[in-house]
């Protein structure tokens, strides 16, 4: 830059700039597109956290670990040992990226930052808690076991097939007085109750019950440290 | 109607229709307030020109961006904030500037509801801060130098720097206090 150029106010410099085609006007569509791709994005991964959500909802139901709390601190132990990690790592990175997003607008960045991220965080486990109501996941679960699943296929089995350690869900084939038969998605199981069985939903289970057995297992024997019963909605959701 | 009398808005939007020359209006409108924007928040008037200079180019490149039914000073000046942080990293003596996360964004404050200080009151801490602003983080100059300098309210500091409102009252809250701390340490007189 030369001293006669230095000397130059900066309207005059600015305006050359502009008449001399150095400095170009964006096209009004460029904001438009950016606007509608942001939008697009943040639908994306809105619905993203939405399905993670839903989805570790539906298979810790169908391993049984969804139930096992309720039969105390080892019960909780387990459940969250369960947890997937990996998924729910993706759950914080798609959180973290959905709010640096709303954080441009200015319905987010006037109010303080836990705001924004309670709502979101709120929005995505009440809605994942309502897509996991429907039959939406059962219904994917089927087709990756007929491996009519081609992309999320894999990642069904592979949760949905893999229960947590001491944690077995089943049906009752055979209802005796201190013991049972269960056959489980791959295995028959014998299943015994003694004094310390903990049943916070008592024994009025029978032929055909679904049930989750939290216990020890010997072989195809099962000392049961837990039973649950699972009702007809719990089954099929 | 002239054009010198149409408000800021209405000239942009005669630029989105492709008026030029109108731009340099704005131009002339805001450059004594950028430059001592600049001057007071870099702490410097080398490079001042040439980054006001940028924030004009950038602010002509980006106003079909602009929605005319907003306020064009606050659009602006948070370009020249944005170029002025740009600036900062460049020039690596100013410390915090890099800094773009802070628990101050984090939490609601209560108490940081906008205080009406009186004229005599905001002349004093108007010199208090003309005379110690290179003892204040940028975290802390800025807003005190959009409140007192540029005479935004919060609700337009808050625009400029995108954080909360609250956020914008517990900065000047604090920044005034460090004011008043930092003259207090140097002439005890001072009450």
């Amino acid at each position: 830059m030369n001293n006669e150029t230095q000397k130059q106010p900066i309207k005059e410099k600015v305006l050359s700039a502009i008449k001399s085609g150095q400095v170009a006007m964006r096209p009004r569509w460029h904001f438009v597109l950016k606007a509608v791709l942001a939008i697009a994005g943040g639908i994306i991964l809105m619905l993203a956290l939405l399905s993670l959500v839903s989805f570790m909802i539906f298979i810790s139901r169908e391993t049984g670990a969804w139930f096992v709390p309720i039969f105390g601190f080892r019960g909780l132990h387990v459940f969250l040992f369960s947890l997937p990690w990996l998924l729910l790592f993706f759950l914080i990175v798609f959180i973290l990226a959905l709010e640096m997003l709303v954080r441009r607008y200015e319905f987010a960045y006037r109010k303080p930052l836990l705001y924004s991220a309670f709502g979101i965080v709120g929005f995505v486990f009440i809605g994942g808690f309502v897509v996991a109501q429907t039959s939406f996941h059962r219904r994917m679960f089927l087709y990756a076991e007929q491996r009519r699943l081609p992309i999320a296929g894999p990642l069904y089995r592979r949760f949905g097939e893999a229960p947590p350690a001491n944690v077995y869900r089943g049906k009752v084939t055979e209802r005796m007085p201190d013991q049972f038969r269960m056959k489980s998605h791959r295995e028959m199981f014998q299943v015994l109750i003694t004094p310390e069985t903990r049943l916070p939903y008592g024994t009025d289970f029978g032929d055909g019950d679904v049930v989750v057995v939290f216990g020890d297992r010997d072989g195809n024997v099962i000392k049961a440290f837990g039973i649950r019963k699972l009702d007809r909605i719990e089954i099929e959701r | 109607m002239t054009l010198s009398e149409k408000t800021d808005e209405e000239i942009a939007a005669r630029v989105q229709g492709g008026d030029v020359e109108s731009f340099g209006l704005l131009v002339e409108r805001y450059e004594p307030k950028l430059m001592r924007y600049a001057r007071k928040f870099l702490l410097a008037t080398e490079d001042a020109q040439d980054v006001i200079q940028e924030v004009f180019i950038k602010s002509y490149s980006n106003i079909q961006g602009f929605d005319v039914a907003r306020k064009f000073s606050s659009w602006i000046y948070r370009i020249a904030h944005n170029e002025f942080i740009n600036a900062g990293k460049r020039r690596s003596r100013l410390a915090g500037f890099t800094l773009n996360f802070d628990i101050d964004l984090l939490l609601p404050y209560a108490v940081a509801e906008e205080t009406a200080d009186g004229m005599t009151q905001k002349r004093e801490l108007r010199e208090l801060l003309d005379q110690s602003l290179e003892k204040l983080t940028p975290k802390y100059r800025e807003p005190l130098v959009l409140y007192f300098f540029e005479e935004m309210d919060y609700q337009q500091i808050s625009e400029v720097l995108q954080i909360p409102i609250s956020t914008v009252g517990v900065r000047l809250q604090r920044g005034k206090a460090m004011l008043r701390k930092f003259v207090q340490s140097k002439d005890s007189s001072y009450e």
